[in-house]
């Protein structure tokens, strides 16, 4: 993952710096750390295998810029408060399970 | 039919980062592991590949409406850089079991930023 959800807050809290800024810069820095991270990944796998999936990630850009794009022009006609809490619970329900999981 | 799943999966993705303005890998990593049966390390990698092209786009919109600080943002990519490489070489040592316990413990983090910022 790119780390975006720990470098926004710390610009904002460490740096005064606005919420915008912060997101652009913070998404300007995941650039060349998910080359280099997927890069690791792929001539790094267990066993000489690549540790990604090249192709799966392309259909996954393919539906993610469509949705970015619908989702965002979206944002300004729905509240998504009980949306964000929504997702909340079920990410902590994903780790608390990934944290238990035998 | 896979194919069309993972559109779908970051279609879901996408308008979902879209809306609360959170990021991919947090919900996409989870959703390939318990959706499509990937290991924790080939989920990884591959929200990192799908990571590459979604915050080159994100980066120039942000550009051209004026909100971009390119120094921080290559401060912050050198240096994140450099660990992203020392972090992916050690995920691929790392026992998946392990992995996913990590990545519970983030989980948990962002749900509870999550929940404080909305």
């Amino acid at each position: 993952m790119g780390g975006g959800f720990v470098m926004v807050p710390l610009q904002v809290m460490l740096a005064d710096v606005k919420p915008l800024r912060a997101n652009a810069a913070s998404l300007a820095a995941i650039v060349p750390i998910s080359i280099a991270g997927a890069t690791v990944y792929y001539l790094g796998g267990s066993g000489g295998r690549p540790a990604l999936d090249l192709r799966f990630a392309g259909l996954l850009v393919v539906g993610g810029v469509l949705g970015a794009y619908g989702g965002a022009r979206l944002a300004s006609r729905v509240s998504s408060l009980w949306l964000a809490r929504a997702l909340a619970i079920v990410l902590a329900l994903v780790g608390l399970k990934q944290l238990a999981a035998p | 039919m896979t194919d069309v799943a993972a559109v779908l999966t970051g279609l879901l993705i996408g308008v979902l980062s879209g809306l609360i303005g959170i990021g991919g890998g947090v919900l996409l990593v989870p959703l390939l592991v318990i959706g499509f049966g990937f290991s924790q390390q080939v989920a990884q990698g591959t929200s990192l590949a799908a990571l590459i092209p979604t915050s080159i786009v994100g980066v120039v919109t942000h550009q051209r409406q004026g909100n971009l600080d390119a120094r921080a943002g290559l401060v912050m990519g050198a240096f994140g850089m450099l660990a992203a490489v020392v972090g992916a070489a050690a995920a691929q040592h790392l026992h998946g079991k392990v992995l996913e316990r990590l990545f519970g413990l983030l989980l948990l983090f962002a749900a509870y930023r999550l929940w404080r910022r909305s």
